[in-house]
């Protein structure tokens, strides 16, 4: 059972981490708008998809 | 159930189309078409960005410019559909060097602008238009992003704080519940009590709040007993922590928060999301006005008006105060003001009224009110107190829940002194607490938040937006529903519907376009879409006579264009082409119903409402409306003032407003239920309840369907509730709840009412 002396303080820190990750990415404006990155992500710029393409149909073919 | 209509989808995002168009939006069209590389805006030489011209001065910019940062500027952009749309604007900085930088927040509709110093808001502007958009700059006043910004962040953290402490909390009490005694329960134990002040400290500052203000303006709200749980909870718990007993309520106490706080937060965001959508633009816009003085001519803004100026106003600028015509004649659209469909022609001297419009040639007036005195303002202003005056409308479970508050207290109390007497006051302390932790309204206090914010944002998505969630319960009391006629129940646009002779050869067509080519006026607008195909014809020596009609001369003739004032007797409106003095032919117009009006309306007579309307048209127009639709003649009241529609509803009980102009804004506040339906003024999106963003009626019925719908989900909801406290409360004055069924019961219970509510709004 002695090891639940250092398992605890362990978890409280790991929690604590994640508490001010989020404190922090919050006052950065992470959570401020929800809606429009996720739109923004969904289109690429036309050039870009084709390069993409490319890209894609290399790494398939074994270039990378 | 069924409540959206089918629409195609759009060709290039997949998304619902609104019309039936093929693509949702213009930049769909556009990305779907073209590559957007090889696109250039055609430059400034629209109409819309010369009109805007006076939006470019100093004194302007500086009124809309952030304080913060001399080259940002937060403009409100209409008519965002989808993904494309954030993308080509995001473009813009691509196709002008005046733009450095925007930021699309699609949510609010808004987008912040980065802007180079010679920034042209009118050529902005211009681009936006041809891009498919309406931008407004916004003030900082007006901009509703920046003022939930940092409540949002605050409420996000002490969610997020909640949150981990209860998780924890909930970590370190299973082993306890498995069976854990000794050293390590009362460690673990103590780690839950620390873990728990972050939470009473910092987490439940609102409801301390809340509760304070409940205490001082003696109202009951549901913060009190929130506030009142969470202290015995915690107290009691500390007490029994240090004198060794076993129930503690650390983990329910805290998960009970946090619930609480997010579904709160969750409310917050939907209706932030509406009010902004809702009320964004101020009703008399901002803008340049030109000045008459001695020695010639100044510009002013149009706050900055006084009585006695001289303005001249030009075509299609809203008039900024009320005043005496100085020109001969002018012809003003004042349907804002009293919702004809026809403008109106005044001569010298007669009053113009601030909020109309200018037509078709620049007039000079001489001002007389300004501000709160004139005939909007003093529209404005009791609206103002109405809003103050106007009773709370208490909701059920408002009601229920003041009840449950009561009761349960008063129980805790009888209990702790009757059984205190009887065996000890010790036993009778703990178990009267219990009751109080166990029976705090759960469902009341995040189910009906949680009920409501779903039912929102449903009706949101159909098109619906609406400032509070205790209107549902309100659309469910109508009995009666008043419609306005223009813009509401007709497209409040005239359009041509027959003519005489029926055939017309091209020619005359092209010959009435050229003639109206310069005109803003209706039935200028009516022929250019019926003949949108058709080139206008060049017109030699065009005059145009106010109030009458206009003439021009084409291959050696002379062509006028009359108004025909026999139109009385048919409800229609009608203009007659004359060649030299021979009438060549007579056009009819009128103002045609959305064309699912009919079916909204027939639907709404057989679920047994008492349908009207109430307008300020003329009465043959509103009779011939009243019959198209099959509404019966005693509810049908024409040519009212604002204040006589206002007091048409306060003799209805349980009535509905249904309108869109400002003259409809007194009798939206006023109705038990006010809507405003799209293309209204922001006048009455103000004073209503619920805003329709669709066009057309069928958004009444979903709002009836959903108000339906989202009552019985919170009856359902109340009702367990009811049940949970009576069977919890009794089971622990019994003194059958140790800390294991208490701690099971209170998450369960939530979950359940979670479940369900989102069950039934799939």
């Amino acid at each position: 059972m002695n090891i639940i002396f250092l398992m605890i303080p362990m978890a409280m820190a790991f929690a604590g981490f994640f508490v001010v990750a989020f404190l922090w990415a919050s006052s950065k404006g992470q959570f401020d708008d929800l809606e429009t990155p996720a739109m923004r992500i969904l289109i690429d710029d036309k050039n870009n998809k084709k390069n993409n393409e490319i890209s894609n149909e290399g790494s398939k073919s074994g270039i990378i | 159930m069924e409540l959206s209509h089918s629409f195609p989808n759009c060709k290039y995002c997949d998304q619902q189309c609104l019309d039936g168009a093929e693509f949702c939006c213009q930049a769909c069209e556009l990305l779907f078409q073209i590559d957007y590389k090889s696109w250039l805006p055609k430059g400034d030489q629209s109409l819309q960005s010369k009109k805007n011209e006076f939006m470019d001065s100093e004194e302007f910019k500086s009124f809309y410019k952030n304080p913060a940062n001399e080259n940002e500027f937060t403009f409100y952009i209409e008519g965002l559909q989808c993904a494309s749309c954030i993308h080509l604007l995001e473009k813009i900085p691509e196709f002008t060097n005046q733009v450095t930088s925007i930021e699309v927040n699609f949510g609010l509709s808004l987008a912040k602008v980065i802007v180079s110093d010679d920034f042209k808001i009118s050529q902005f502007l211009g681009l936006l238009e041809e891009l498919g958009y309406r931008g407004s700059p916004l003030s900082k006043n007006e901009n509703l992003a920046d003022k939930y910004k940092s409540e949002n962040r605050t409420s996000l953290k002490r969610i997020a704080i909640a949150g981990a402490c209860a998780g924890n909390i909930m970590l370190f009490v299973v082993p306890i519940y498995g069976g854990l005694t000794g050293p390590y329960a009362v460690a673990f134990n103590w780690i839950s009590f620390f873990l728990f002040l972050p939470i009473l400290f910092y987490s439940s500052v609102p409801f301390y709040q809340g509760a304070w203000n409940s205490l001082r303006y003696r109202v009951i709200n549901v913060d009190l007993p929130i506030v009142v749980a969470l202290l015995t909870g915690f107290i009691f718990s500390t007490m029994n922590l240090i004198l060794g007993k076993p129930d503690i309520y650390f983990d329910s106490t805290a998960s009970f928060l946090f619930l609480i706080l997010s579904t709160r937060f969750l409310v917050k965001r939907i209706q932030q999301k509406t009010l902004s959508d809702s009320s964004i633009l101020s009703f008399l816009p901002i803008q340049t006005i030109e000045c008459k003085t001695q020695s010639g001519k100044t510009s002013k803004l149009s706050l900055n008006i006084s009585v006695g100026d001289t303005l001249i106003i030009y075509p299609d600028q809203i008039i900024p105060a009320d005043g005496a015509l100085n020109s001969v004649n002018a012809d003003i659209d004042i349907s804002i003001l009293n919702g004809e469909s026809l403008p109106h022609t005044l001569a010298l001297g007669m009053d113009v009224y601030a909020g109309t419009r200018c037509l078709n040639k620049s007039f000079e007036m001489k001002v007389t009110k300004v501000g709160h005195d004139t005939e909007i303002g003093k529209i404005i202003s009791s609206l103002e107190k109405d809003s103050l005056k106007k009773t709370q409308f208490v909701a059920l479970s408002e009601t229920i829940s003041h009840w449950l508050i009561g009761i349960v207290f008063s129980i805790a109390v009888i209990f702790f002194f009757v059984y205190g007497a009887l065996v000890n006051y010790d036993d009778a302390f703990n178990r009267s607490l219990a009751l109080i932790v166990i029976a705090c309204p759960c469902a009341l206090a995040f189910g009906t938040p949680l009920t409501y914010a779903l039912s929102l944002r449903k009706a949101r998505d159909l098109g619906i937006l609406i400032k509070n969630g205790n209107v549902f319960e309100k659309v469910l009391q109508l009995k009666t529903i008043f419609f306005d006629k223009t813009g509401t129940l007709t497209s409040g646009q005239l359009a041509l519907v027959s003519s005489f002779p029926c055939q017309i050869p091209d020619e005359w067509k092209q010959i009435v376009l050229a003639l109206e080519s310069r005109s803003l006026h209706p039935l200028a607008f009516a022929f250019r879409k019926s003949w949108s195909n058709l080139p206008p014809v060049n017109i030699k020596n065009f005059s145009e006579i106010i109030g009458k009609g206009v003439s021009g001369e084409f291959a050696g003739a002379s062509y006028s264009l009359e108004s025909n004032y026999s139109r009385e007797e048919s409800g229609l409106m009608s203009v007659k082409l004359k060649k030299d003095s021979q009438t060549l032919a007579y056009f009819y117009f009128s103002d045609e119903l959305h064309p699912d009006t009919k079916n909204v309306i027939q639907e709404l007579i057989r679920w047994n409402y008492d349908i009207g309307i109430i307008s300020g048209d003329r009465k043959s127009i509103v009779d011939k409306i009243a019959n198209d639709t099959g509404i019966k003649p005693e509810l049908v009241y024409s040519a009212r003032s604002p204040q006589q529609k206002l007091g048409i509803i306060r003799t209805v009980p349980f009535a509905c407003m249904i309108g869109d102009g400002a003259n409809d804004s007194l009798a939206l506040n006023s109705a038990h239920v006010g809507i405003s339906v799209k293309g209204s003024v922001s006048l009455s999106h103000n004073s209503s309840d619920i805003c329709f963003t669709r066009p057309g009626l069928n958004s009444l019925l979903d709002l009836i369907r959903i108000s339906k719908r989202s009552q019985q989900i919170l009856k359902l909801n109340l009702a367990f509730a009811l049940l949970y406290n009576f069977l919890g409360g009794s089971l622990a004055l019994l003194g059958y709840v140790n800390p294991l069924v208490a701690a099971i019961l209170m998450p369960i219970s939530s979950l359940l009412i979670i479940v369900n509510t989102y069950r039934g709004l799939k």
